[in-house]
């Protein structure tokens, strides 16, 4: 058998004595190959990226058994496992590269984007400052950024995500590693942007005959990506093989979990299907009944009549919000004397209804302006013009202490869970403030109840009240925020991106949960998502934005089949792997 | 995360010892006319029992004082001293003229001169007049650590309300009838005439009763100022049927508080204080309200800057989107998450002021001649130059207690 590019044998990494992040894990790489590498957060995922970089943090992390056996440029097999600190340095960056989940924070935000490529340049290649700047431009045009020479001289912070992520990559790529690790590198993007970036990786592969080990939460990433692929769970591999085995016949419950729970844009599905259908798990051990996939994509379909009655008791409603001709304009004031030059167009005249009970999705990229349309439709923007009606009440007219009183209606769920909770606030207390602004229940008692009461519709557990939001997972957190949107009993909750910052898996089962509560409680929802797919498995009616105008409206359906503008057409072709 | 900090922070010796040490301060301070005082903890006599040193009651009519010792009643039959024997700055005529802490010491007994014994000894050596130093650094350690405690009251009452308004109302967050502008500008004066100017008197009246009582009553004094500035604000109210005076209109309270902080900040504040105190009458308290009104910029512009930080999560926005009021959010939410910030500029104002206060008791401005302070007995090494005893003992007190606070300052900030 031919030389592998890495080989990774029975790796095992403990984190201080008792916990094993990675264990015994195995796996190859070949030249010009891409292995992907899938699990949940907290799978050791990372952990195994970062050991073959010799980046996990030491103490407490430590690799404690097995070899990373590397073929080096001049034919060598090192075990990067065991070279000293030295060594190591000299093939980090220069033959191996990574690229990190966050663009936002991995560059540095006071020196300029064309600066911090040159300077590994510089670094690397001994290059002189005239020769990095050439060779950099030259990277960033490989990389398709557009404008080099500006972008070279510009600041992170004034180019876009996915631009920023593009720097990353040209950087990674300078010094023309033999592998390349990409540790979540689509997460924190748009499904436009993912889609676009995953190409480029795939192009300069091609080109460069990398290796590249491709990590995600996302098993429909790896099938657009990937020609090998391992599933990890819980530190070990539970499965591996060629891509297309994988997707056709997966063997292991936990790999069919993963690839049924992603919204996919051709089924109707009353509700998603999540890991814990396929398996559930003990202690040790775990228990699968064997359901195929299709089989059970099959007993969760909705039929045509069922959505078809649905609409039409919807439809024969009064609107229970009804926006008309909403603007939102940010002034650009410049020069000496702050005058107004031209206006960002945030929202450009949009107008809309929402029925009681509905689902109204809002999908467009990032800066399409749908999260202003949301915070204005909530009043935590002022609007430039326009009328917002709810429950027949012209909430823009109402003072600020009528307001107060009426936000008792209407919530909203933030995208980030990490952000959104008050890290000096315990659970419980956050969830019971808003009962008490609006004097809901009679006293602490019955609010601390009805809060317990809240925690365990969101499958969290009485005894997480007196926690603090930094004990919890970025799900758990995510239902905690529900748990909080829905204390004061609303009728009307919007989704602001509340799934984009959660892995798949976790993504199916918040979306589960918002469904069930819905029919339970009769919510009506602005559901906000770059991500078509996802909008469209939970929206009874569907917006796509587009530079602060409605693009396309109607049913999810018909959009999908028929398309109008290219725009939506961008959007589906992002979905990654249909299955 | 949180433990790991807690328990980097119990790990640090340094920073253990410093709160040890103000613990013992704030002890010594809370105890020093026990520790140190010249009548006697407990008398007792044929004719019943005193405690002099607690109650400050007399016995024949004349001050029981070690001193007069000898003249006790001779039905005495047991006496029991403080550890320390004297008051701060009484004078010992026997001991006068700088005596080092290892030179003879005598007391005049009965008429006849003998040397002290080792208990009764002025251990740190005196001053010109004899007084004991360490009875002065004892209760000198009660007036540096209230002058500290309690500017930083002061100055944190006005620096965190107009930090927190400034932060989170910024420019555009306060939108107003113009009436109601109007009358509340006009009344700034009258507020201030108000607080500052009628009020004068209950300040000054309860100056010499109790420093306490009379910060107590300059923070009524501020809240007072706040209270008819709102009188003022609801007149305005009045005016709203004047169609004039009912259009809106922005209020840029960032803008002015922040020109508040600096011209406040531009005047230099040792000279202000130095000169107010030098024509206002010497008083305790007088200082410590100095110092509280001039140290608040600091603590409010911290506070604004992290406010402004706070006000743009999405916690804050959540709460908001839950009908919370202003104030609620402010206080509930964003308030202690500043804390950490905040408390660091609030030690630090408590070093600064305990620093400001004994360079103004060295230089003998505003503080009354009958207070011994730290920095008073430090100013007693300017008339004889070998005393280094007035120059070591005082001098390590404030070096420590500055060092002790700045290093609890430091480990709270590098924590959060």
């Amino acid at each position: 058998m031919a030389e592998h590019l890495l080989q990774v044998d029975n790796l095992t990494v403990q984190f201080g004595k008792t916990f094993t992040a990675v264990d015994g894990i195995s796996f190859t790489l070949e030249k010009g190959q891409t292995v992907g590498i899938v699990g949940e957060s907290g799978s050791g995922k990372s952990v195994t990226s970062l050991s073959i970089m010799r980046l996990i943090a030491s103490p407490p992390g430590k690799i404690t058994n097995g070899s990373i056996l590397y073929n080096n440029r001049a034919g060598q097999k090192v075990d990067l496992a065991s070279l000293n600190e030295d060594a190591i340095r000299g093939y980090r960056g220069n033959e191996i590269a990574m690229i990190f989940q966050e663009p936002m924070t991995s560059l540095n935000p006071v020196l300029t984007c064309g600066y911090q490529v040159a300077e590994a340049l510089r670094l690397h290649k001994k290059l002189n400052k005239k020769e990095a700047r050439a060779k950099t431009i030259e990277l960033f045009n490989k990389v398709k950024l557009p404008r080099p020479e500006a972008i070279f001289d510009s600041y992170p912070h004034e180019i876009s995500g996915g631009q920023k992520q593009r720097v990353m990559i040209a950087m990674a790529i300078s010094c023309d590693p033999a592998i390349l690790i990409a540790d979540e590198p689509t997460t924190a993007l748009d499904v436009t942007v993912q889609a676009e970036i995953i190409q480029l990786l795939k192009e300069l592969q091609q080109e460069h005959g990398m290796g590249i080990i491709f990590i995600t939460h996302d098993l429909g990433v790896i099938a657009s990506i990937a020609q090998r692929v391992v599933v990890m769970h819980r530190g070990k591999v539970v499965e591996e093989g060629e891509v297309h085995d994988i997707f056709k016949n997966p063997k292991h419950p936990y790999t069919r979990g993963l690839i049924a729970c992603r919204p996919t844009l051709g089924r109707k599905l009353r509700r998603l299907p999540t890991i814990s259908d396929f398996m559930s798990e003990g202690e040790r051990t775990i228990i699968a009944p064997n359901i195929d996939i299709q089989n059970h994509f099959q007993s969760l379909t909705i039929s045509d009549n069922e959505t078809k009655e649905r609409r039409n008791t919807l439809e024969s409603q009064v609107p229970l919000l009804k926006v008309e001709n909403i603007r939102n304009w940010f002034p650009i004031r410049k020069g000496f004397f702050s005058l107004t030059k031209d206006y960002v167009k945030a929202v450009d005249d949009v107008s809309f209804e929402v029925y009681p009970g509905e689902t109204l999705g809002l999908v467009g990229e990032s800066g399409c302006g749908k999260t202003t349309l949301g915070r204005t439709i909530l009043r935590l923007i002022e609007p430039t013009s326009g009328k917002i009606t709810f429950k027949g009440t012209n909430i823009n007219s109402l003072t600020a202490s009528q307001m107060r009183a009426m936000r008792k209606h209407m919530q909203i769920i933030f995208q980030d869970p990490y952000s959104s909770l008050n890290p000096r606030m315990t659970i419980g207390e956050a969830i019971m403030e808003p009962m008490r602004v609006h004097k809901l229940h009679s006293n602490d008692k019955t609010r601390k109840e009805k809060t317990i009461d809240l925690l365990e519709r969101v499958s969290l557990k009485a005894e997480h009240f007196n926690r603090y939001p930094h004990e919890f997972s970025g799900g758990q957190r995510q239902r905690i925020c529900i748990a909080r949107a829905i204390a004061v009993e609303p009728e009307f909750i919007i989704c602001d991106e509340s799934v984009s910052a959660l892995d798949v898996s976790v993504q199916a089962q918040v979306l589960n949960l918002l469904n069930e509560l819905r029919d339970k409680f009769g919510f009506t929802y602005i559901f906000i998502s770059h991500d078509l797919a996802v909008v469209k498995f939970m929206s009874d009616r569907m917006i796509v934005m587009n530079k602060g105008k409605i693009e396309e409206a109607g049913y999810p359906d018909d959009i999908y089949a028929n398309p109008k503008s290219d725009y939506t057409r961008k959007l589906i072709a992002a979905i990654p792997g249909e299955i | 995360m949180a433990e790991v900090a807690t328990q980097q922070i119990s790990k640090s010796k340094s920073f253990k010892a410093a709160v040890l040490f103000l613990i013992f301060l704030a002890s010594i301070s809370l105890t020093a006319s026990i520790i140190a005082n010249d009548k006697p903890l407990f008398v007792k006599t044929e004719s019943g029992f005193w405690f002099p040193a607690f109650s400050g009651e007399t016995y024949y009519n004349q001050d029981l004082r070690f001193a007069d010792l000898a003249e006790m009643p001779s039905d005495t039959i047991s006496v029991i001293m403080p550890p320390v024997q004297y008051a701060p700055g009484a004078t010992d005529i026997e001991n006068s003229g700088f005596k080092s802490p290892g030179q003879t010491q005598f007391k005049d007994e009965s008429g006849s001169r003998r040397m002290l014994r080792a208990w009764e000894r002025h251990h740190l050596g005196t001053g010109k007049r004899g007084e004991d130093i360490l009875s002065g650094l004892i209760h000198g350690t009660r007036i540096s650590l209230s002058a500290g405690i309690y500017c930083a009251m002061i100055a944190g009452f006005i620096g965190i309300l107009l930090g927190c308004v400034a932060g989170y109302y910024g420019d555009r967050g306060i939108v107003i009838p113009r009436g109601i502008a109007f009358t509340t500008i006009i009344g700034i004066l009258p507020a201030w005439f108000y607080a500052f100017n009628v009020r004068t008197y209950l300040i000054t009246a309860d100056i010499p009763v109790s420093t306490s009582t009379a910060t107590l009553q300059a923070m009524a004094s501020i809240m007072a100022f706040f209270a008819v500035l709102a009188i003022f604000a609801s007149l305005g109210l009045l005016l709203n049927y004047i169609r004039y005076f009912n259009n809106k209109v922005n209020f840029p309270i960032d803008w002015v508080i922040s020109r508040i902080i600096e011209i406040v900040n531009s005047l230099p504040r040792l000279i202000i204080i130095i000169s107010i105190a030098a024509i206002s009458r010497p008083s305790m308290a007088n200082i410590i309200m100095l110092i509280g009104l001039t140290y608040w910029t600091e603590i409010a512009r911290i506070t604004r800057a992290e406010i402004m930080r706070i006000r743009n999560t999405d916690y804050i926005a959540s709460a908001k989107s839950s009908g919370a009021s202003p104030w609620r959010i402010l206080f509930k939410q964003a308030l202690p998450n500043a804390l950490p910030v905040i408390s660091v500029s609030l030690i630090a104002c408590i070093a600064s002021a305990i620093l400001t206060e004994s360079s103004l008791s060295f230089l003998g401005l505003g503080v009354p001649v009958d207070i011994v302070t730290w920095g008073s007995l430090l100013a007693g090494a300017r008339e004889q130059f070998d005393a280094w005893w007035l120059v070591v003992f005082p001098g390590a007190m404030i070096f420590l207690t500055i060092l002790s606070l700045n290093k609890i300052a430091d480990t709270i900030s590098s924590r959060s």
